[in-house]
């Protein structure tokens, strides 16, 4: 019997985690033709409903208060399994706690106590954000360097991979003191907003994406596999930009909108799409996604 | 926080890095310098707060015994960088790094990981700048968040195509005083001791004052005073092999400068293994010589590095018998 396989939900601030949630939710409890299902009711279900409320209206969830952060566990279960259970973890910090990791160099009880149950972690980028910090290029290192007399540079934040690199390197760490024989982290890499993507990204791979702008993530993905099991996903929760398109915005609230958006991913060696957006979730967890689908097809 | 800073119009002072004048006037007199308003000094690590559940090990430089801890067991290349002040080893990590994280190496190498990302990346913006006045006399053994610049190391893992492998570089990140030092004082030997771990010692060299008649001599007497420092006052193990970098290739030429083969001479004759090689680690007209050209060459050289093998005396043991004797020939 196989439960509480935790994966924790991280990324720094406006990367597309509570849209991502709210959409999760809503095909775990009440779309459920994905691998996921709800296992019971989350203790606190006020935000949950108040962002997948806001989805189905129509509207990009927001954080109810940007300056509040509300801890989430959603009990999730494998349907026909009785056996496998887990729960997604969403923890109880603003996304600029993942800034101060880095800065700090250290993490609070919000993450240490949550730990031990921690099999797989989804990190989320979501590529049109304004809080996407693109990597240091040369040519602003060689405006730095290139001449004695230079003017005082800008202050310039921690390039978003850089942070997410070392918050990864940072979990391990801490799963290896804390237990000397682990089973491998599962690390899904999540691009939010796939659909907002220029075409000729959009109909490659998430990880295609990852080596064009996210190098340095690229790499560390692509040399890492003997420590961490590594996966990455583009995720649509709407399939289209609710909030420019108004055209696009009528059509979905008048279609399902728990069927909406779209999963990519690469799990079987191809680009992949899927209606699944539980699936990133059951990834993390441990499970194999794609033989489950078959099973659950032949059932 | 705000910081009054200067800037020179003189391209080769370093006014604006280290707050000394080329020219030696006090920033504020001097006419060629200009106060400039200043932004907000980026955010770098601090302390750790009481309250942290978890702290992790430091991520702007390793001490030694932090580095070699956080090895655990598996082999790391400890390389040291020597040179004087604004030779070029400081670009010449940054660029290390930056090619590293954005697939300069490829395809033989790909950046692997780091403990040393918040250096690596304080450094690259000039955040991470030695602090005036008296500087540390060791190499730390251990750092703490909060620490001013330390002598240090910073990491780098690579994975090499090759192999394949992973390979762990340690880097030294030491202030150029700590080469002129060695080089005035034979008793600044001392903390050098940290280069017998080294698998090898990267001499950084301004190839623009190699070029210059003015200046050639000098520089050259003073590098062959730091092998001899090296060779008698360390006294380096001779396995550990030398890399002559001629810096600022962009400037100066591509083409290894002929006064410094005859410094490569003069640490073969130490016995010392030694090489020149040419860098630009960022170039002033990247079309002719690109930005981080020598890197990948210095690199390979590093992690290709086989030292000689050692050729053991042959031994003839004494004949038990001796058969001429039997045959009555002696």
């Amino acid at each position: 019997m196989e439960s509480d396989r935790g994966v924790l939900l991280v990324g720094g601030p406006d990367m597309g985690k509570t849209n991502y949630l709210a959409r999760l939710w809503g095909a775990a409890y009440k779309f459920k033709t994905g691998i996921l299902r709800a296992d019971g009711l989350p203790d606190d279900l006020e935000h949950l409903d108040a962002i997948l409320g806001s989805l189905i209206s129509g509207n990009f969830a927001e954080r109810p208060n940007p300056n509040e952060h509300w801890h989430c566990e959603i009990p999730l279960k494998v349907e026909n399994d009785g056996g496998f259970r887990g729960k997604l973890i969403v923890p109880d910090c603003p996304g600029e706690e993942w800034q101060h990791i880095y800065k700090k160099n250290e993490w609070s009880d919000t993450w240490e106590d949550r730990i031990d149950g921690v099999h797989g972690c989804l990190c989320f980028v979501r590529p049109s954000s304004d809080e996407l910090r693109a990597p240091l290029d040369w040519m602003t290192c060689w405006r730095l360097f290139g001449t004695g007399n230079v003017d005082i540079p800008t202050t310039e934040e921690t390039p978003t991979q850089v942070e997410m690199v070392h918050w990864i390197q940072c979990l391990q760490y801490a799963k290896r003191a804390r237990k000397s024989r682990t089973a491998k982290l599962r690390v899904g890499v999540v691009v939010s907003a796939w659909d907002a993507l220029p075409g000729n990204v959009r109909n490659g791979s998430p990880l295609q994406y990852l080596e064009s702008d996210l190098p340095l993530l690229h790499q560390f993905i692509a040399t890492n596999a003997p420590i961490y099991d590594f996966a990455t996903f583009g995720v649509s929760i709407a399939g289209g930009d609710l909030k420019a398109d108004e055209d696009f915005r009528r059509e979905y609230q008048e279609g399902d909108p728990f069927a909406a958006g779209y999963v990519i991913h690469d799990l079987s060696g191809q680009r992949e799409e899927s209606l699944d957006h539980t699936l990133p979730v059951a990834w993390a967890m441990g499970l194999d996604p794609l033989a489950r689908a078959r099973q659950e097809a032949g059932s | 926080m705000t910081t009054l800073r200067y800037v020179c119009s003189k391209p080769d002072c370093t006014i604006a890095a280290t707050g000394k004048c080329l020219e030696l006037h006090e920033p504020a007199e001097c006419p060629n310098a200009r106060a400039a308003t200043a932004a907000p000094v980026a955010e770098q690590p601090t302390s750790p707060g009481k309250e942290a559940a978890r702290v992790f090990p430091p991520a702007t430089e390793l001490g030694l015994k932090d580095a070699l801890s956080v090895m655990q067991g598996g082999y790391a290349h400890l390389i040291a960088i020597l040179g004087a002040t604004d030779a070029g080893k400081t670009c010449m990590l940054n660029a290390i790094y930056l090619l590293a994280s954005h697939a300069g190496l490829a395809p033989r190498f790909r950046f692997a990981g780091s403990l040393t990302l918040a250096g690596f990346e304080l450094r690259t913006r000039r955040l991470r700048k030695w602090q005036n006045g008296k500087l540390p006399d060791q190499l730390a053994d251990h750092t703490t968040h909060a620490d001013p610049r330390n002598p240090g190391l910073l990491h780098l893992a690579l994975s090499d195509s090759l192999g394949p492998r992973r390979i762990e570089l340690l880097l030294t990140d030491l202030p150029g005083e700590w080469t002129t030092g060695l080089i005035k004082q034979a008793q600044r030997a001392e903390r050098f001791e940290f280069l017998q771990r080294a698998d090898g010692v990267v001499i950084a060299v301004d190839s623009k004052k190699l070029r210059d008649p003015g200046q050639k001599h000098s520089e050259l007497l003073i590098l062959e005073h730091l092998v001899d420092r090296l060779a008698d006052g360390v006294d380096l193990d001779r396995r550990i092999p030398i890399y002559f970098v001629a810096c600022k290739a962009d400037s100066s030429g591509v083409d290894v400068p002929p006064e410094l083969d005859r410094v490569v001479s003069h640490a073969m004759s130490k016995g010392f293994a030694a090489q020149a090689v040419v860098v630009a680690s960022f170039s002033h007209n990247p079309d002719e010589v690109a930005n981080g050209y020598g890197i990948q060459s210095l690199v390979e050289a590093i992690v290709d590095y086989q030292p000689p093998k050692r050729v053991l005396p042959v031994v003839r043991p004494e004949p038990k018998r001796s058969f001429g004797r039997s045959l009555g020939t002696t």
